[in-house]
């Protein structure tokens, strides 16, 4: 049998101490509970035999046991309290071990980062971008006046090409087309048939109605 | 409960001398006897004279009594099928466990209680187990024990020595 590693800690093993004492507390009230039980049902049996004193000496023994029983209470409270405190300063330990983790780790990043080296990148990132529109600049300024006038002049041609040859686009946005009016009166409904019903010049006038039928399925 | 017909029928209780016949008699008592434990919470009994006054083996109505010689049998049998277990290794052995729930069952229960009742770190006393968790608490002693061993074992609880020398309570281990 291997080395077996207890996880238990002196910390659990007084909490099972005091476990023990409340669990002692609970079985002596019980006790005292049952007990004051039976000294009131033999107050009763001693009513029924007209037994007036054993009944009052039954009431005071019920009494006295009444008064432990409230003492016990008492206890059972003190007991549960410091238990319920030492749970809860046992989570509040974890808590603060865990803030202090937290911020050890927190410190130690920190260190990975110190503000010089920062400073440093900034500073040449700002010196490149620099040396950048320097650059830009010169190489912007080397086209000569000349070249600036020849692009404009070739723009200036693009436009006139342009306005001379239309595309069919353009030209619809300046001249759109309309359906052309009709020369004939719309068909009576005599001359109203299948051919005509379809033909995208018919207008169905409202003298037609009563004479329409529905067209079969 | 339901009692099964087979009980209101006085052969039951006379052990049968056909092979068949006593094998099938024997699984009729074996079940018999699960139901009834498990609707009185019985966890534990012993092979005594008082077992002839109880409904168990006595049927007052018809006047039968299953004599305690052929109950033994049926129990070593029980035990055999993991039904039942033995409080004591030594002869002569009267005591026995009826496992109307398994050992791993129960240790279920237990540590599904533990965690719902949010005890996941805790120390806790086989008393306030008891207490507190109405399931258990017709476990007799020796086999809540034997539950928490078994739990022990699985690496869910580790048991705590008390003040009197034995094991009184245990702690949850976490399961992470």
């Amino acid at each position: 049998m291997g080395a077996y590693n207890s996880k238990i800690s002196d910390r659990d093993r007084s909490i099972l101490k005091i476990k023990e004492q409340r669990d002692k507390l609970i079985r002596y009230h019980k006790r005292l509970e049952r007990i004051e039980q039976l000294e009131v049902n033999l107050a009763r049996k001693c009513l029924v035999d007209n037994d007036r004193k054993g009944a009052l000496k039954a009431l005071s023994a019920k009494k006295f046991y009444s008064g432990l029983i409230e003492q016990s209470y008492g206890q059972l409270g003190n007991i549960e309290q410091l238990l319920s405190s030492i749970e809860f300063t046992l989570i509040q330990q974890d808590v603060l071990f865990g803030l202090q983790e937290g911020s050890s780790v927190l410190q130690q990043l920190q260190k990975e980062m110190p503000l010089e080296r920062i400073d440093k990148i900034c500073n040449d990132r700002d010196e490149a971008s620099q040396y950048v529109e320097e650059v830009n600049v010169m190489l912007q300024g080397k086209m000569s006046r000349d070249q600036e006038d020849e692009i404009q002049a070739e723009l200036d041609a693009l436009i006139q090409e342009q306005d001379h040859h239309p595309n069919e686009r353009q030209l619809e946005e300046k001249h759109p087309t309309l359906p052309t009016v009709p020369q004939t009166k719309p068909n009576s409904a005599a001359e109203v048939n299948s051919e005509t019903l379809f033909h995208p010049d018919y207008i169905p006038s409202a003298a037609d109605d009563d004479k329409r039928q529905a067209l079969p399925s | 409960m339901k009692i099964p017909a087979i009980y209101n029928f006085p052969p039951f209780f006379t052990r049968q001398v056909n092979e068949n016949a006593w094998q099938s008699q024997k699984t009729a008592w074996q079940k018999w006897i699960l139901i009834w434990c498990r609707e009185h919470r019985i966890t534990q009994l012993s092979i005594h004279a008082e077992l002839l006054e109880s409904p168990l083996i006595h049927n007052e109505a018809i006047h039968r009594t299953l004599p305690l010689p052929v109950f033994r049998e049926i129990v070593e049998d029980m035990v055999k099928q993991s039904y039942a277990e033995w409080t004591q290794k030594k002869e002569p052995r009267d005591t026995f466990w009826v496992y109307w729930r398994s050992v791993a069952e129960w240790g279920n229960i237990i540590i599904k209680w533990l965690f719902e009742t949010g005890r996941d770190g805790a120390v806790c006393t086989f008393y306030e187990l008891q207490e507190q968790c109405k399931e258990v608490d017709c476990l007799e002693e020796g086999l809540l024990q034997k539950v928490l061993e078994s739990l022990m074992k699985k690496g869910n609880v580790e048991l705590m020595k008390g003040s009197s020398g034995k094991y009184t309570g245990f702690k949850v281990l976490s399961t992470s």
